[in-house]
């Protein structure tokens, strides 16, 4: 029992260090960081290692929220879900739905980071925050609150629409 | 600023969206997003109501060669109308004859009014006259060819091929598998079949040809359901599902259907699966006429763990015990509707076999059972599944409902029916005796007369473990004044609109709260979906 107790304390004392874009280092929990699937095979290829992990595609302050994210869940089995089913919008927890309360861009940074660091729960959390963005609204007010430009010609609206509007149905 | 997402992210929101309506509005937005959305919403359109709108965008997908054929043919398809914007069928994931069939009807007569009831899919095709019927079945003929060609449809994985599920005897059949449109002449591509993974056959109609194709084509189908709504099939279609069975290198779920008289035979031929089918269909089944063979076939399936019966008959006692030794292993059991004949024994047989490995039991509603045979049930379940985690049964009373929940203490979902004289309040004092991981339960038939105060309820909840979520009190249907559904959250109701509802009614007792306050909130606490509640599904342990 001692031993393994120890050899527990061990692990969890382990610390690996990652630098942002900017040249930033962050030192966190080997655990922490092994959320990332990303880290984790890097960490797994390269051994014991006392180098700096670059992170040239992720920010200081968006790295801040990863590690955020993944210290808070840190104890979390990590289910795939892969099954389309599964895919909804609708169970977001308080503290994840906390989390998510931030600026577009940062929102878009964090999903963008999620991919990069192969966070499967983070990017399905910052993809349904912006799902649940999106849902209900007109073309227009989707344009609006992303302010995004239509670049579709009248003819083409036209067709894509005919195209499509058997939607309408459902 | 969405649009510095990438395409693979873009895509990752989207699938997140699962209403049509809500996708409809995102392809409108933008070139980007369109094309991102655009092969999410037509992976399974055929998965709906059939639509003649759908079905006018799939004509458009057709080459000119086909839509001057189909205009040669009489068809008033104006050749004036541009090509379509996306190759929407290479999209396809799923194909529904029925569905396609049905919406080239709708395509043909716009003024049919929408729904797919049985007895209107009847009545539109009888409302046509052949030659209305046949020009449907050109066009739909020359979508299958372009559905059936590989090089296009890369992704086609499910395939329903039904006829007339009415149970109706047809005065006229659908002729698209008459000779002259038989499925497999379809000049399609060779490859077009092996690369199917889902295949149900549903319909009175004689599926020889087309299974007698896909045993020739196809390898690895991982779900097969072979429905047929006759009492027997023909023996050739019989042993041509058997070769279908066979062939397959993985099939993992397996459903057959009023096969009687080769119904022996199928199960034998399940040893060819042995080591892949993890989950069974049979209905209307007659074990009585199992042989030998049959029952070998079934234990030899070492990883099956989930079986669905309905309809069947459990045949003598010797043999359903026989039987029962085939389910040894089974996690997941579902008695359906229609079980009359199978024994109580051969029920509690089963329960008791699959003893600690059973985590899922439902037992239909309508198999009622009476005095002896429901305690039976419920002692069987008390003494041998300790690792059960979900549970629907009709009828059970105070002393059954305490026997179970003391002895099942994995329980996540709890559902049965009272069964009169029970005592509510007996029941809510249970509540530090219930599984820590409980996350709903639902008492069905609950009657107005009984006066249950807001204190008993919260002090059931706050012994209740913490991932309780749902609660449902469904009053009995004769009655029906209040609302079906009535869901007291612990989490809300101290805070929540529930909770402050019965802040102020302290002093009445729940049905007065229930018939002056609870009508409105139906639709605030939509059932199981408010707190992203996951039932447990037979489907989880396969």
């Amino acid at each position: 029992m001692a031993t393994g107790s120890t050899s527990t304390n061990i692990s969890e004392l382990k610390k690996i260090k990652l630098t942002s874009s900017e040249g930033t280092e962050f030192v966190v929990d080997k655990d922490v960081g092994e959320k990332s699937i990303l880290l984790k095979n890097m960490l797994e290829d390269v051994g014991e290692n006392d180098m700096a992990i670059p992170l040239p595609n992720v920010t200081g302050p968006i790295l801040t929220k990863v590690i955020e994210y993944c210290t808070h869940h840190r104890d979390d089995f990590f289910i795939s879900q892969d099954d389309d089913n599964k895919k909804t919008s609708d169970d977001i927890d308080e503290w994840d739905s906390e989390f998510c309360k931030v600026d577009q861009g940062t929102l878009f940074e964090l999903i963008l980071a999620a991919n990069y660091l192969d966070i499967k729960p983070l990017l399905d959390l910052t993809c349904k925050t912006v799902a649940n963005m999106i849902k209900g609204k007109s073309p227009e007010e989707i344009r609006k609150t992303f302010n995004i430009a239509n670049d579709f010609t009248p003819e083409e609206e036209i067709q894509v629409k005919r195209e499509n509007e058997w939607c309408e149905e459902r | 600023m969405l649009t510095r997402l990438n395409q693979d992210t873009l895509f990752q929101i989207f699938t997140k969206i699962q209403d049509e309506k809500s996708l409809f509005s995102c392809l409108l937005v933008c070139r980007e997003f369109c094309r991102c959305v655009v092969p999410i919403l037509w992976r399974t359109p055929l998965d709906g109501i059939p639509s003649a709108r759908l079905f006018q965008t799939y004509l458009s997908c057709l080459p000119k060669e086909s839509l001057h054929y189909l205009r040669n043919n009489g068809i008033s398809i104006d050749l004036s109308i541009p090509q379509a914007f996306f190759d929407y069928i290479s999209f396809a994931r799923y194909i529904d004859t029925l569905n396609l069939e049905i919406s080239a009807l709708k395509w043909c007569s716009p003024t049919v009014s929408d729904g797919i009831d049985a007895f209107r899919i009847w009545k539109l095709w009888n409302m046509h006259s052949d030659e209305q019927q046949q020009k449907a079945l050109l066009m739909v003929h020359e979508l299958y060819k372009c559905f059936l060609d590989f090089n296009r449809c890369k992704n086609l994985h499910s395939l329903k091929v039904e006829i007339g599920s009415t149970g109706i005897k047809r005065v006229q059949e659908p002729p698209l598998f008459k000779v002259n449109f038989d499925f497999p002449s379809v000049n399609y591509d060779d490859n077009a079949l092996t690369h199917l993974r889902r295949v149900i056959l549903r319909g009175n109609f004689d599926k020889t040809s087309v299974i007698q194709r896909l045993a020739m084509e196809s390898r690895d189908i991982e779900y097969l359901a072979l429905d047929s709504l006759e009492m027997d099939v023909p023996e050739r279609e019989a042993v041509e599902s058997i070769k279908l069975i066979q062939m397959q290198i993985n099939l993992i779920h397996l459903r057959i259907s009023h096969h009687h008289s080769s119904f022996t035979s199928i199960m034998g031929a399940l040893v060819s699966q042995k080591h892949s089918l993890a989950s069974l269909e049979l209905h209307w089944a007659n074990f009585g006429t199992f042989s030998d063979t049959a029952i070998e076939g079934l234990v030899e399936c070492v990883n099956l763990k989930a079986l669905t019966l309905k309809g069947c008959h459990s045949g003598d006692s010797q043999l359903s015990l026989k039987l029962s030794t085939a389910f040894s292993r089974l996690q997941s059991l579902h008695f359906a509707e229609s079980n009359t004949n199978l024994g109580t024994d051969f029920i509690a047989s089963c329960i008791a076999t699959a003893g600690k490995n059973l985590r899922y039991l439902k037992l239909d509603k309508s198999m009622n059972f009476q005095g002896t045979a429901r305690t039976t049930i419920a002692q069987k379940l008390s003494q041998f599944c300790p690792n059960l985690e979900f549970l629907e049964i009709a009828e059970l009373d105070n002393n059954d409902v305490a026997s179970i929940l003391c002895s099942c203490k994995k329980l996540v979902d709890f559902i049965f029916t009272r069964l009169d004289p029970f005592d509510d309040r007996a029941f809510l004092e249970l509540g530090p005796k219930l599984s820590p991981g409980l996350q709903y339960i639902k008492v069905d038939r609950v009657l107005r007369d009984q006066s249950l105060d807001y204190f008993l309820f919260t002090s059931f909840l706050n012994t209740v473990g913490p991932n309780f979520k749902c609660f449902d009190w469904v009053h009995d249907r004769q009655t029906k004044l209040y609302p079906r559904d009535i869901h007291l959250m612990p989490k809300s109701i101290n805070q929540g609109m529930v909770g402050e509802m019965f802040e102020k009614n302290k002093e009445k007792s729940i049905d007065e709260i229930v018939e002056s306050e609870f009508f409105g909130f139906l639709s605030l606490y939509p059932t199981n979906r408010s707190h992203g509640m996951n039932m447990i599904s037979p489907n989880d342990f396969t």
